[in-house]
Order: structure tokens, then C-alpha cells, then sequence
């Protein structure tokens, strides 16, 4: 998905960081993809998702200005913000509840039939099943697989441990698996 | 065991990355103009109060160019008293251009300046630490320009290069490097990094941020040390304004 090098990244950071509004202009371009997927897995419409996506940015742009690499990677940071404004967005406007959960030890399960069954569906089905999980598990998929993040990035990401992770995505494969099924059982 | 595990790991994330849903074209350039016209007005207003506190400098400036040291200015280096002039005019100038073909031409024709001025040093027996400030001024500028339209084309490497054909060797070379990896994501090739400058003996060069080692640029914040202490965004506070 990323169109840029991590170095040209960097330099785009630093320079947005400077308050260069065509650097920021590039790291819209190549985050805007992976913020709106999140978001819209989290809003009930492409429109209220393009407004978030759209104050995602904003707020980055306004906070920039502090954002040092030597803590969070620019990711990280930024779907912090993503993940902040979705949050505000449920408070605001009473949207679905947030179910939590709390972290378990991971499975040690095989995930092959889930995941055929997650591969039989298609693109849309999985996307609609997604919206329906839990925020952790949504957070763990987005990070893992929409913004191509590693088990320890997502970790560092939400500021759990990696076995946390791990039982979130194992969860929410499980979830997604037995609503696409349940869903092909209604459909006939 | 494990392979079976990796597999169905790869097989999902290959089948759960396809169902990522894409911000169609369309939308995806209405946000960003919504975006991109808040920032930009943003950061006009961060111009603005630059633009205050250069006031006085404008001012002085003004008169310089009226009374016929606009030559003298222009013609300065590193170290002199009117160089601030001079950056000053070119920041002044950068500034209210818009983005686009003519601001990339500025930005280049500045690289050309700080190479020009690398050489004009070094001809004239300027210490390394002042030379090798210049070459990082040089790198810096080349990478305002790379930075505004990607990798500049061989006809304006050609005539940065030819800014430096006159001096020394070192400072020759020096330039020659810079020009070389400008826009390549190699920019801290010869002897960018640590203490060794482009001529031997500087620190001050602005080298780009390297993957996850160190900066030997001076421009950058403090070398802190603690790695979990970064300026993440806190919630829905997150949005405070950085005075720009």
C-alpha cells in the first residue's frame, strides 16, 4: 500500500513537522487510504466516514507540530488520532456502543477453516461483518491488515502486549468466520 | 505446525487487505481539498507572524535595495551581515508563491544560490566548518526541491553542479555529492553522517532523518533519549495549535 520509501516518509515528516503544508499534502496521499478504511469500518456512511477522515487530518496537521519520531512511529500516531476521532464521533453522536473486552491469552487454535471461510466471501461481506465486531478486534484487523502493520506495531499502536494482539485477531477472525457463515446459512 | 500457521496467516491477511474499502478517487480529492485549504490558510496565518518579526528586517531590507546595497546583498555569503538580508528575501519569497511549476523553478534556482555560495567560500579560503555549513545549506535546499516535485532533472543538476566547477577540489566534490544523491533517498552519502562534513572537519550539515539512527543535523529537536516520550496526540485534545 505505501507508495513512498520509509526514508521519503521520514523526510515528509520532518518537513510537515516544520509546518510545510505540501509535505502534509503527501502524507495525506499516502495515508488518506488507510485512514478512511478504518473509519469507514467504524461510521455507518462513506459520508460521515469522509468527515472524520477529513478531521483526522485537520488534527493532525494542528498536533504536528509536537509529534516526535523518536517515540511513536508517524502510523501509529496518526491512526491514534484516527482512533480518537472515531471515539468522538460515538460520543457526539450516540452511534452504535462501544463494546470492550478483555484481552485473553491466545488460542492456540488453527485459523485455516476460518480463514477459508473469510476467503470465500467476498470483499463487501467481510467489510460489513467487520463493522460488526468488537472496537478491539475492529482496531486489531484495520491495524494488521488495512495499515499492513506487524504484531508488535499493532501492539506498540494500542498500547497492549503482543499476546493481547494476538487473541484480539484470533477473536476476531473466529467472529468474522461465524457471521459470514451465519450469513450464508440466512441466505440460503 | 508452524508452517501451516504462517500459511493461513498469509492467506489472511491476503484475503482481509482486500476487503479494505478504498476512498473512492473522487472523494479522496474532496477531502483533501478540504483538508489542504485549512492547512494552507493555517499555515498563511504562521506566515503572517513570521512575517511580523521579519517586519523590521523587511524594512531594512526595503532600504538596502533602495540605497544600492541590493548588489551587495545579493552577492553575500554565508557570515556576512547582509546574508540574513538575503535569506530573508528568499523565505519572503518562497513563501507567497503558490505550489506549483514556478516555485519549484525558485526553489531550484536557490539550490543553484547555496552551491554558488559553497563554491565562493571555499575559492576564497573559508575554514571547512564554514564550508561544510554551506554544503549542508546546499543539501538542505536540494531537498526543498526534491521535496516540492521529486528528483530534479539532469538540466538543473547540471547547472548546481556548474555553480561549484570553479572551487577547490574538496568543496567541487562536496557539491558534486550533494547534487548526486539529492532526491535518490541517499542523501547522506559522503560522509553526511557522524563527524565527518562534506570537506573533512564540519558538524552542522542537514542531512536527511536516517531509518532509525542518528541525525547529525542541527535543526532537528534535542537528542532526547527516551523513546516512549514522543508528542503523540492525546485524545480528543490532541489538537492543540503548535504556534506556527
Amino acid at each position: 500500500m505505501s507508495a513512498v520509501t520509509d526514508r521519503r516518509l521520514a523526510r515528509l515528516v520532518r518537513r510537515a513537522c516544520d509546518g510545510d503544508p505540501r509535505a502534509f499534502g503527501r502524507l495525506y496521499d499516502e495515508y488518506a487510504d488507510r485512514v478512511y478504511a478504518f473509519v469507514r469500518s467504524r461510521t455507518d456512511s462513506s459520508h460521515d466516514a469522509e468527515d472524520i477522515t477529513a478531521a483526522v487530518f485537520l488534527k493532525a496537521w494542528e498536533a504536528i507540530g509536537s509529534y516526535d519520531d523518536r517515540g511513536l512511529p508517524f502510523s501509529a500516531w496518526l491512526f491514534r488520532i484516527a482512533r480518537n476521532a472515531v471515539v468522538d464521533e460515538y460520543r457526539r453522536g450516540a452511534r452504535r456502543p462501544i463494546p470492550t473486552e478483555e484481552a485473553v491469552e491466545p488460542e492456540e487454535a488453527d485459523e485455516g477453516p476460518d480463514v477459508a471461510v473469510i476467503a470465500a466471501a467476498d470483499a463487501a461481506r467481510v467489510r460489513e461483518a467487520v463493522r460488526t465486531l468488537t472496537e478491539e478486534q475492529a482496531l486489531v484487523i484495520a491495524l494488521r491488515f488495512w495499515w499492513d502493520m506487524s504484531i508488535r506495531e499493532t501492539a506498540q499502536t494500542l498500547g497492549k502486549n503482543e499476546n493481547a494482539i494476538k487473541a484480539l485477531q484470533h477473536r476476531a477472525v473466529r467472529s468474522l468466520a461465524r457471521m459470514l457463515e451465519e450469513g450464508d446459512d440466512d441466505g440460503g | 505446525m508452524v508452517g501451516r500457521s504462517d500459511n493461513s496467516t498469509d492467506r489472511l491477511a491476503d484475503v482481509m487487505a482486500r476487503s479494505a474499502e478504498t476512498m473512492p478517487d473522487e472523494a479522496r480529492e474532496r477531502v483533501r481539498a478540504r483538508v489542504m485549504h485549512d492547512v494552507r490558510a493555517d499555515s498563511r496565518l504562521g506566515l503572517i507572524a513570521i512575517m511580523s518579526h521579519r517586519l523590521a528586517v523587511a524594512v531594512t531590507a526595503f532600504a538596502v535595495l533602495t540605497s544600492g546595497v541590493a548588489y551587495a546583498a545579493e552577492r553575500s555569503v554565508p557570515g556576512d551581515l547582509l546574508y540574513q538580508i538575503k535569506r530573508g528575501a528568499e523565505t519572503a519569497l518562497v513563501a507567497v508563491l503558490p505550489p506549483g511549476g514556478l516555485e519549484n523553478r525558485v526553489l531550484v534556482r536557490l539550490a543553484e544560490r547555496r552551491a554558488g555560495e559553497a563554491a565562493q567560500l571555499a575559492t576564497e579560503g573559508a575554514t571547512g566548518v564554514v564550508v561544510d555549513e554551506a554544503i549542508g545549506q546546499l543539501r538542505e535546499a536540494l531537498r526543498e526541491a526534491t521535496s516540492a516535485e521529486g528528483p530534479l532533472d539532469e538540466a538543473d543538476l547540471q547547472r548546481i553542479r556548474k555553480r561549484g566547477a570553479d572551487a577547490p577540489y574538496a568543496a567541487r566534490k562536496a557539491i558534486d555529492d550533494a547534487v548526486a544523491t539529492s532526491g535518490s533517498g541517499q542523501e547522506s552519502g559522503g560522509g553526511q553522517d557522524g563527524s565527518g562534513g562534506a570537506t573533512g572537519t564540519g558538524s552542522q550539515n542537514q542531512g536527511p532523518v536516517e531509518d532509525g539512527g542518528a541525525r547529525n543535523g542541527s535543526q532537528d529537536a534535542g537528542e532526547g533519549s527516551n523513546p516512549t516520550s514522543s508528542g503523540e496526540p492525546s485524545g480528543e485534545t490532541s489538537g492543540t495549535a503548535t504556534g506556527r
